[in-house]
């Protein structure tokens, strides 16, 4: 397993919002979270992340227990994250956007930089346009490359594509695929169930912090229980 | 011909001098608040003492000026600089880290800071009592003054060597600025905290280290202004302490956060101070003459007398703060 959350208990301090999650993905993987509201999806994300620590349960990155290691470390360790919100610098260009996402690396990065512009194209163009300037779904993309500037084994996406027009949906999903394909394990918490698995290798259906389906997102998308409850029918 | 040359002595020297150091001093706040979150109300103070360090070292080396054709106040800059960039450094540690780590809001940052504020203005006046002293005891001020040829003139704009000084200094501190912000990898890493700390912090951006380069150029900007204001004037334990409400202004004038807009808030503070009270009666009194014999000029015209100098980066903060409260810029909301 290239990453994977073992039972994993964790809040902000009260009532622990998970009680007892498992996620687990292998390299080139794409996981899901889905679940209703308050379900756990952001807090397992950032659980893993480090952004929260769990009281429980312990996370493992290729096999070396990282639980108590501090999220800016953990970007070191080859994990790339990508908040829901707030997630590029407004006043600072694309290119310096993602330059930031590279602070760590200390090796010549202009080709990362190159294939970033690649994999999105609508960025190009924008390169020396500050970042707040940019539509929704451009700044989705620059966030997703600044997080992938340290050519991260593991990507953790919160609701990537919230908010976004339909277009702009597709040429996200279209990107988070081809990702995936280069070998990175990818972790997405989405709001959207259905559409989100239909591309999951692996999907996690949280239902009051503890998991309720753990499946493939084929199976899980024909499970009559998934669909009566998550799928709108 | 006289009055205009009155007007540019007055107004367009004095509100440029006074506006470098605003800005100087604004830029410093500005910076500590985008990065830190908490509004430095110790950096004038900072000022002084960098103002006192170099006084120190102009009395431990006489004669490094004249060496050079610069008051030695100026030649022994870089070593305030550095001493003052460590200082500035070690107070971070002593007091404000510490506050962090136990995440603190940013309100009890500000209280340590006027703490700090007052334990500074404390130490100066331990050590080096409360009358004010001149760098220019055993070296001569130069003052230039420049012939305007035009027969009418018969006064010359003068302007002191001390303050040719500070408006390169100025100068250069913004473009160098400017240089470190927008070139290198720290000094973006500085815009990027700013605009949003917790993604640095995701984006595996060493917070530490900014937030050290943060107090490096704070304590050498304050270096810089504070020694140039004590070479303009005179050198006293409240040499900077007077001037932190209109660096404030300017700060937040500017919008918060936005050095850019430091620099632009610190000389229109610096004008409009200026401008207020100046003596418009003499740029009147020419035309006198040609006026209808029942208006009579008084002999003082300002806006405001020269005392009450201080209301008016207050009118401008006042009007900054209800109309367009982030500032010109667009800062943060203090």
């Amino acid at each position: 397993m290239l990453v994977s959350a073992t039972d994993i208990v964790a809040g902000y301090g009260g009532e622990p919002v998970l009680n007892g999650v498992n996620i687990a993905i292998d390299a080139g993987q794409i996981g899901v979270i889905v679940g209703p509201n308050g379900a756990g999806k952001t807090t397992a994300l950032k659980s893993i992340f480090g952004l929260i620590q769990p009281s429980e349960g312990h996370v493992e990155l290729a096999g070396k227990n990282i639980t108590r290691i501090p999220p800016d470390q953990r970007v070191a360790l080859g994990i790339g994250y990508v908040p829901q919100e707030m997630n590029v610098f407004p006043s600072l260009t694309v290119r310096e956007n993602l330059e930031m996402g590279a602070f760590i690396r200390k090796d010549d990065y202009s080709k990362v930089l190159d294939n970033m512009f690649e994999l999105f194209p609508p960025l190009k163009p924008k390169a020396n346009a500050a970042a707040g300037q940019l539509s929704g779904g451009q700044r989705q993309m620059v966030a997703i490359a600044r997080a992938l500037m340290v050519s991260p084994q593991l990507l953790l996406l919160d609701e990537p594509t919230v908010g976004l027009s339909p277009a702009f949906v597709h040429d996200i999903i279209d990107r988070i695929k081809a990702i995936a394909a280069s070998g990175v394990g990818i972790l997405i918490v989405e709001q959207n169930a259905k559409r989100a698995l239909s591309i999951a290798d692996v999907g996690f259906v949280l239902v009051g912090g503890k998991n309720q389906f753990t499946d493939s997102g084929a199976n899980l998308l024909q499970n009559p229980d998934v669909a009566k409850s998550f799928l709108g029918g | 011909m006289n009055e205009l040359i009155f007007f540019v002595n007055k107004v367009l020297i004095s509100g440029t001098i006074i506006g470098c150091i605003y800005a100087l001093g604004a830029i410093g706040v500005t910076l500590v608040f985008g990065i830190l979150r908490f509004a430095n109300f110790s950096h004038a103070d900072l000022m002084t003492v960098g103002a006192y360090l170099s006084f120190i070292f102009a009395a431990m080396m006489p004669g490094i000026g004249p060496a050079v054709g610069l008051p030695s106040g100026f030649v022994v800059l870089p070593i305030s600089i550095i001493c003052l960039a460590v200082f500035a450094i070690g107070i971070d540690h002593l007091f404000y880290r510490p506050l962090r780590a136990r995440n603190v809001r940013p309100i009890m940052l500000l209280i340590a800071s006027i703490g700090v504020t007052l334990m500074l203005h404390g130490v100066i006046r331990l050590f080096a009592g409360t009358s004010s002293r001149s760098f220019f005891q055993d070296e001569k001020k130069e003052v230039f003054r420049i012939d305007v040829p035009i027969e009418t003139a018969t006064r010359d704009i003068v302007i002191s060597e001390p303050q040719v000084l500070l408006i390169s200094a100025s100068i250069v501190c913004i473009f160098a600025l400017h240089q470190f912000l927008t070139r290198t990898r720290l000094g973006k890493a500085m815009r990027a905290m700013s605009d949003n700390a917790d993604l640095a912090l995701v984006s595996g951006i060493n917070t530490d280290i900014v937030v050290r380069a943060t107090w490096i150029i704070a304590g050498a900007l304050a270096a810089i202004a504070g020694t140039l204001l004590a070479l303009d004037v005179v050198l006293k334990p409240d040499l900077s302490f007077n001037i932190l409400l209109p660096i404030f202004a300017a700060a937040i004038v500017g919008g918060v956060g936005r050095p850019y807009g430091a620099i632009a808030g610190g000389l229109l503070v610096g004008f409009s101070e200026t401008l207020a009270i100046f003596n418009w009666s003499i740029l009147v009194r020419p035309v006198a003459q040609y006026l209808p014999e029942w208006i009579e000029i008084p002999t003082r015209l300002a806006v405001v007398p020269t005392e009450y100098k201080i209301v008016v980066p207050f009118v401008i903060l006042l009007a900054v703060l209800i109309w367009r409260p982030t500032g010109i810029f667009r800062g943060q909301v203090l």
